[in-house]
């Protein structure tokens, strides 16, 4: 079943568009990883994916239904992690996830119990009455995590949710989105970090400049690109200078006087 | 040459501290109320204006000739005044520096940034120092810039000698920026004295409660503008009199003694302003190489972590207020989110206390002249003046709530409500509406009401208290009629580009809402038929309000979070729809 379809999605906030003609699937079961470089599009394209920007045009689709249509029963089973780590930083782990089952309908008692263990699988338990605004970058992500997981969602979408995590807990995310694809969710995951996106991702979506450069399985792209991984075929794909040489290039300006 | 001098590393430095006081600083960062430099100086100089323009006629040889008064000595008439600008000017100049309490001081902040650098710890404090004094000047100066300018010309005008205008001007100047000074010094002194003595987590919990006291304290010097001077001009002897304990006595003994004018009593004190000021200066030097030393310089060594606060009974509360008053998921999650917000976000606290303050300064000016005044009762039923204490109190307090959810905290970080709440929700108002009440209503029925009922019986307790209350509802309808933002998650402010114009109307409705409301109640008790025919129009106009409100459109419905206003275009297609 198609969880998630975006339709020649574009935005254009001036005259040259920031996002065009993206167009995707997503199946339930499935993880999409997007890649790109930086503004390629990713970030606005999960806004529109999330109902939080309005494309310029084309459609975002769920269950095959516009999510304009019904924005509040789209939300209600999508799970959102933002790029950036922007919380409150007066409330506490605890009470920031307490605010959001709240806002989410979610009844107190299970709620609570639910925020308890998710903060102890997170390691975040002895922290969870501290100010938000004391935590680490990966403590925040990880309370960004598991505000997205707390009602359940059957869809969701991650932008760069590996970004300040230790390995340990950069190793549970990875591991728990493969689970997440093997429990039927439908998982859109936006990421910079090729490795980790050809280990977990079945599919993936390069953007280049608002567009969609290629988009399949991870294998078939190889294969398309006749590269042996997801780096070298990216590389081959989107980059148009050569990292070695702009790093000697650096170099040569830091030493001049 | 000056380009060159400001490129100089640490004249940069000393613009970064400056940059810091005045756009941000450790909590409060880029979301905070920002009124922009200029915006900020025109209104701290808006009430000295103001003051001096409306002494005009008091000091005009006309209005002295109409009042057929002769021997006018201008120097001693301007006591009083000159004891409310210095008040003024203290007031104002400590409420710029608790409104800039957390970026005075470098931070951690600063420290992440600056220690990585080779820069002394000793450059860094110097170039704090500097501007800080910097900053102490300036805001003296702004603060009193308009009176200086103009209260001396108007106290003066009608004299023809020029000296007799210096010698004005000299001693208001020299009273002014002292008291000014004074001020800051003093709020700089006491924060750095909290800094050096207090672990860093009591330091930070504590911030709130000392500011909220500091502007208590302040609003009580400024009530004291009306009262002070004329027992000034009375007094025998200062040994004891609790006068000798305010501030602003000290500054006006010392202008007085520049003018020649100076009450014996007073004179010792013009001395103790002068002692007072240099002791402020030092105490705050101290206090701040301390506070440098131990906060600033260890901050990689000082633990991160504060608790956010709450306590045992808290969550009772709150489960409590959710089964009897919100009932929705949305009003719930907003209450919660709405009460933290005031208990542990500064700006927010602070423009809500500022409103409080001022509500309490206003009636207890009003209950002080009534009681000295009590000419005004007719047939036992109270002055209009003690009956508008309440409508006063309430008055300040729902505008006081309403300005606070405004204020934006953290703005970026609304994203939350944006993803999890129904746009075309019609509960923001609602919401608000609640809000306001549940801080209003306990006080009228716990004070209002009984303070009431034990001077002039509980018939007459409850008639007030449900005309309080029904003025108090009809004001709440009028300030969250078109309200349609969470508390806190919109971002800037709308009144930040018309505020002189929310200033005038805030005191126009001050005006109605208390004064004449009162007198219309007076008028009422006087009579049972009048107040039967009285009593009928506060619930017709809340009705009006109220279907006013059911008729407003969709789009004055829907949840906005950014303050903008919808373009014509979009207006027409939605009414189209």
């Amino acid at each position: 079943m198609i969880a998630l379809e975006a339709r020649g999605l574009m935005k254009a906030y001036t005259s040259v568009p920031a996002v065009s003609d993206v167009s995707f699937s997503l199946n339930s079961g499935e993880v999409l990883g997007c890649l790109g470089p930086n503004g390629s599009g990713k970030s606005t394209t999960v806004r529109m994916l999330t109902g939080l920007l309005e494309p310029t045009r084309g459609q975002v689709l769920c269950g095959g239904k516009s999510i304009q249509k019904d924005l509040v029963g789209y939300r209600e089973r999508l799970g959102y992690v933002p790029e950036e780590t922007n919380l409150y930083p007066f409330l506490s782990g605890w009470e920031y996830l307490e605010l959001v089952g709240t806002l989410r309908g979610m009844n107190p008692t299970p709620l609570a119990k639910k925020i308890d263990a998710m903060l102890e699988l997170f390691s975040l338990f002895p922290h969870r009455h501290a100010a938000i605004g004391s935590y680490s970058k990966g403590m925040r992500q990880r309370i960004l995590l598991i505000a997205s997981f707390l009602h359940d969602p059957d869809l969701l979408i991650f932008d760069e949710p590996l970004s300040g995590l230790d390995v340990t807990s950069a190793l549970i995310v990875k591991n728990l989105i493969r689970g997440l694809g093997e429990q039927g969710k439908a998982v859109f995951y936006c990421s910079h970090v090729l490795e980790v996106v050809e280990k977990v991702c079945s599919h993936v979506m390069i953007l280049r400049n608002g567009r969609v450069l290629a988009y399949g399985s991870t294998s078939e792209l190889q294969q398309a690109s006749g590269q042996s991984s997801l780096e070298h075929a990216f590389v081959h794909l989107v980059e148009d200078r050569d990292a070695v040489q702009t790093a000697r290039d650096i170099i040569d300006v830091m030493a001049a006087a | 040459m000056w380009q060159t001098i400001l490129r100089k590393p640490f004249a940069r430095l000393i613009r970064h501290c400056l940059d810091r006081i005045f756009y941000g600083g450790d909590a409060a960062q880029e979301d905070e109320l920002d009124l922009g430099i200029g915006v900020a100086l025109g209104l701290l100089a808006l009430p000295g204006v103001l003051v001096s323009f409306f002494l005009i006629d008091k000091y005009g040889s006309l209005f002295q000739v109409i009042l057929g008064i002769k021997d006018f000595d201008p120097y001693a008439a301007a006591m009083p005044d000159e004891y409310f600008f210095i008040a003024l000017s203290m007031v104002v100049t400590a409420s710029v520096a608790i409104w800039k309490w957390d970026s005075l001081l470098p931070d951690r902040r600063d420290y992440a940034n600056l220690a990585p650098l080779p820069i002394h710890n000793r450059t860094f404090f110097s170039a704090n120092l500097l501007a800080l004094a910097f900053l102490t000047a300036i805001m003296s100066l702004d603060v009193n810039a308009a009176s200086i300018v103009a209260f001396p010309l108007v106290v003066t005008g009608s004299r023809s000698s020029f000296t007799y205008y210096v010698v004005f001007l000299a001693a208001h100047v020299t009273g002014l920026l002292l008291a000014s000074m004074f001020s800051f010094t003093v709020i700089l002194a006491i924060l750095g004295t909290l800094m050096s003595v207090l672990p860093y987590r009591l330091f930070r919990k504590s911030s709130l409660y000392v500011r909220l006291a500091i502007v208590t304290f302040l609003l009580a010097i400024l009530s004291t503008s009306f009262a002070v001077p004329p027992m000034l001009q009375k007094l025998q002897a200062l040994s004891d009199s609790p006068l000798r304990f305010l501030p602003p006595v000290w500054f006006v003994a010392l202008n007085q003694s520049m003018l020649g004018t100076v009450n014996p009593a007073l004179a010792g004190l013009s001395r103790f302003a002068l002692e007072a000021t240099a002791m402020a200066f030092v105490v705050a030097l101290a206090a701040y190489g301390l506070s440098y030393r131990r906060c600033f310089t260890r901050s990689a060594e000082i633990m991160d972590s504060l608790p956010a606060g709450g306590g045992v009974f808290v969550p009772w509360i709150f489960r409590l207020l959710d089964r009897l008053v919100f009932r929705t998921p949305f009003q719930r999650a907003g209450f919660r989110f709405t009460m933290k917000t005031f208990a542990r976000s500064d700006s927010q606290a602070l423009v809500l206390g500022w409103f409080a303050g001022l509500g309490i300064v206003a009636a207890s000016q009003t209950l002080f002249s009534a009681l000295t005044d009590r000419a005004h009762e007719i047939n036992h039923v109270p002055s209009a003046a003690i009956l508008s204490i309440p409508l006063t109190l309430g008055y300040f307090l729902i505008f006081g709530l309403r300005c606070a959810f405004e204020v934006p905290v953290a703005v970026r970080a609304n994203w939350l409500f944006r993803v999890t709440v129904d746009p075309d929700t019609h509960e923001c108002a609602l919401l608000a509406r609640k809000i306001i009440l549940l801080f209003l209503l306990p006080a009228l029925i716990l004070i209002c009401f009984p303070v009431y009922a034990h001077f002039r019986g509980w018939q007459f307790a409850l008639a007030h208290t449900a005309i309080v209350t029904a003025m108090c509802l009809l004001l709440i309808e009028i300030v969250v009629m078109r309200f349609r933002k969470i508390p806190f998650a919109c971002g800037m402010p709308s009144f930040k580009s018309h505020s002189i114009a929310a200033v005038v109307i805030f005191i126009l409705g001050f005006f109605v809402f208390s004064t004449l409301t009162s007198a219309a109640e007076q008028w009422a008790l006087e009579d049972t038929f009048r107040f039967f025919l009285f009593a009928p129009l506060l619930p017709a106009a809340c009705l009006a309000v109220w279907q006013w409100r059911r008729n407003l459109i969709h789009l004055d419905q829907k949840i906005t979070f950014e303050d903008e206003i919808a373009p014509a275009v979009e207006v027409a297609m939605n009414l189209g729809r």
